[in-house]
C-alpha cells in the first residue's frame, strides 16, 4: 500500500465490526424508514454479533442525530437481553448441581 | 384535533403493512397506526419462515399458494430485497400421535397437488445430517421459502408512503370510536381523534383486547413465545426443521410447553424456538424476560435431537406475544359492525399477508372480497 493509500480517508467506514455492515448500509436502513438504534439492527444485523452492540452502538447513535433524528430517539437502548455474554447451551441443562460453567472470555 | 382518512390501519406487522400499502396502492388516503416501531410485535420474532406445508386446507390453502406465488415477484413490485430465497422445509413426527397427525398432513396436501414428499427416518437423516439417529420417525418435506421479515416490512411501508400513506409509529390507539353501533374510527392514547370510513384492525396479539372498545368479543389469544439464536456456524441445518408438535403444543391455554422449530439463517446463526406459555399464566412482571423453563427445554431438545449443538453459544435470547386462535382459522373479513375490518389470528403471517392485504383492498374499494371468506372467522 502507497503512503497516499494508506491514509487515505475510508469513505464507507466498517460500523459493525462483527458482522462488517458499512456506514452506507446503515444509511440505507434510515433511508427505508428506520429510526432507532434497534429498528436499524433488525433491518441491517448490525448490533446482532458477538459484542451485542457493544461497540457499534454508539456509532449508529451518532449517525442517527446525524442524519436529523431528535437526540431522544436517537438515544433510546436497544434492550439488553439474557444472556448478557456468549453462554454455551450445555449450561442451561437446569439442573441443581452447583456446577458452574466458565463463559468463555472474549 | 381530528384528522379524517379513508382507511385507518391498526397494526404495523406482516398483516397491517401489506393492508396499507394495498389501499394507498389502490388509491385510499390511509393512516398506519402502530404503538411502537414496524415489526415489533410477532411479525419481527419470527424466523421468516414462508410456511406452506403446515397450512389449513380449504381456502387457507388455496390463499397460502397464492401467496407463495405473490412473495416470488414481492421484492420485484416493492423494488427492494426482501431476502425472498426457495428453502426447505420439514415436518418432523417424534412420536406415535405425532406421526398419525403428519401422515394426515401428508395426504391432504399430496391430495391438494402439492409436491410434498414422505421421507422415512433414514432418509430425514440423510437431509439433515446433524440430527440424531433413532429419535424421529419420519417427515414431510416441502420446498417453500424464507424472506428477510424486516426488508420486507420496511419495503411495504416505503411504498406504501410513496403512494401517500401516513405512517404514525410510537402512536398507540387507546380504543375504536364508536358512534351509534358504527365504527367511525379510532381514538388515539394521546386524546386525538382520527375518523375513517373503514377502520381494519390487524394487531395480532392485542387485536382481541381493542376489539372489545367496540363491544366485539374477538376469539385471537396469544402466548408468551421464547426463542435463542446462536453464534454464526458453517452450515449445519439445511431446512427449516420443526416438530410436527410445534402448531398445537405450542398453542394452547393449559401448560407451558416447549416443541422444537430450528433453522439457519444464511448468515449461520442458529435460531431455535420456541417455548411457549399461555398468556394469561406469563406472570406480567416478566412477560418480556426469556424463561428458565425455556433454558432447561431448549437444552433437553437439543441435546436429544441436535446434541452436537450443546457447546454453541447462545448470544441472544427473545419473547414475543404469539397470536393463535384454537381452530387455527383466522378472524378475517368485515365484521358485523359497519367500518370495521378484522384480519388477525393467522397460523402463518407472512406468506398470507400479500394476499390478505390485497383481499382488504378489494373489500374497502369494491365493496366485495373477490373470495368466499365464509370458512374464516367472523365477528
Amino acid at each position: 500500500m502507497t503512503q497516499q493509500e494508506h491514509t487515505a480517508p475510508i469513505t464507507d467506514p466498517i460500523i459493525c465490526r462483527c458482522e462488517e455492515i458499512r456506514k452506507s448500509e446503515i444509511l440505507q436502513a434510515i433511508e427505508m424508514g428506520c429510526r432507532s438504534v434497534t429498528a436499524i439492527k433488525k433491518y441491517t444485523r448490525a448490533g446482532m454479533g458477538v459484542c451485542q452492540g457493544r461497540t457499534c452502538a454508539r456509532l449508529i447513535e451518532q449517525i442517527l442525530i446525524a442524519s436529523g433524528i431528535s437526540p431522544q430517539a436517537a438515544v433510546a437502548r436497544d434492550k439488553a437481553r439474557f444472556p448478557i455474554v456468549p453462554c454455551p447451551i450445555s449450561a442451561f441443562n437446569g439442573s441443581d448441581k452447583e456446577d458452574q460453567v466458565d463463559a468463555p472470555s472474549i | 384535533m381530528r384528522r379524517q382518512f379513508d382507511c385507518i390501519v391498526i397494526g404495523g406487522g406482516y398483516f397491517g403493512c401489506s393492508i396499507a400499502y394495498h389501499l394507498s396502492k389502490a388509491g385510499k388516503a390511509t393512516a398506519l397506526i402502530e404503538q411502537k416501531e414496524i415489526a415489533s410485535g410477532a411479525s419481527g420474532a419470527n424466523f421468516g419462515c414462508v410456511q406452506v406445508q403446515d397450512s389449513n386446507m380449504g381456502m387457507s390453502l388455496t390463499l397460502t399458494l397464492r401467496g407463495i406465488e405473490r412473495m416470488r415477484t414481492m421484492g420485484q413490485e416493492l423494488q427492494a430485497d426482501i431476502g425472498f430465497e426457495p428453502f426447505g422445509s420439514l415436518i418432523v413426527a417424534e412420536d406415535a400421535a405425532q406421526l398419525q397427525e403428519l401422515e394426515n398432513l401428508y395426504q391432504q396436501k399430496k391430495e391438494a397437488g402439492l409436491d410434498i414428499d414422505w421421507l422415512s427416518a433414514a432418509q430425514v437423516l440423510r437431509a439433515e445430517p446433524n440430527l440424531a439417529p433413532k429419535r424421529i420417525l419420519a417427515a414431510t418435506r416441502y420446498t417453500q421459502a424464507k424472506i428477510y421479515p424486516f426488508h420486507y416490512m420496511y419495503a411495504l411501508v416505503k411504498k406504501a408512503r410513496e403512494q401517500g400513506l401516513t405512517l404514525m409509529e410510537h402512536t398507540p390507539a387507546a380504543s375504536l370510536w364508536m358512534e351509534g353501533g358504527t365504527c367511525k374510527g379510532v381514538i388515539l392514547c394521546s386524546g386525538e381523534a382520527l375518523r375513517a370510513e373503514q377502520t381494519i384492525v390487524s394487531a395480532g396479539s392485542w387485536t382481541r383486547e381493542f376489539c372489545q372498545t367496540a363491544g366485539l368479543d374477538v376469539p385471537v389469544y396469544s402466548v408468551k413465545a421464547e426463542a435463542f439464536v446462536t453464534e454464526p456456524l458453517k452450515p449445519f441445518l439445511n431446512n427449516f426443521y420443526s416438530s410436527a408438535g410445534f402448531f398445537t403444543e405450542a398453542h394452547g391455554q393449559e401448560a407451558a410447553a416447549t416443541s422444537l422449530c430450528i433453522h439457519q439463517s444464511h448468515h449461520g446463526n442458529i435460531l431455535i424456538g420456541e417455548t411457549a406459555k399461555p398468556d394469561g399464566r406469563a406472570e406480567l412482571a416478566y412477560a418480556d424476560m426469556s424463561s428458565v423453563e425455556h433454558c432447561a427445554h431448549i437444552h433437553a431438545l437439543l441435546t436429544r435431537y441436535f446434541p452436537a449443538l450443546e457447546q454453541v453459544q447462545v448470544l441472544r435470547s427473545w419473547v414475543t406475544r404469539s397470536p393463535y386462535t384454537e381452530s387455527c382459522q383466522p378472524v378475517f373479513g368485515p365484521s358485523s359492525v359497519e367500518g370495521l375490518i378484522l384480519a388477525a389470528g393467522f397460523k402463518s403471517a407472512a406468506i398470507l399477508s400479500p394476499v390478505v392485504g390485497d383481499i382488504v383492498a378489494q373489500l374497502v374499494v369494491k365493496g366485495k372480497a373477490g373470495v368466499d371468506l365464509s370458512e374464516f372467522i367472523y365477528v
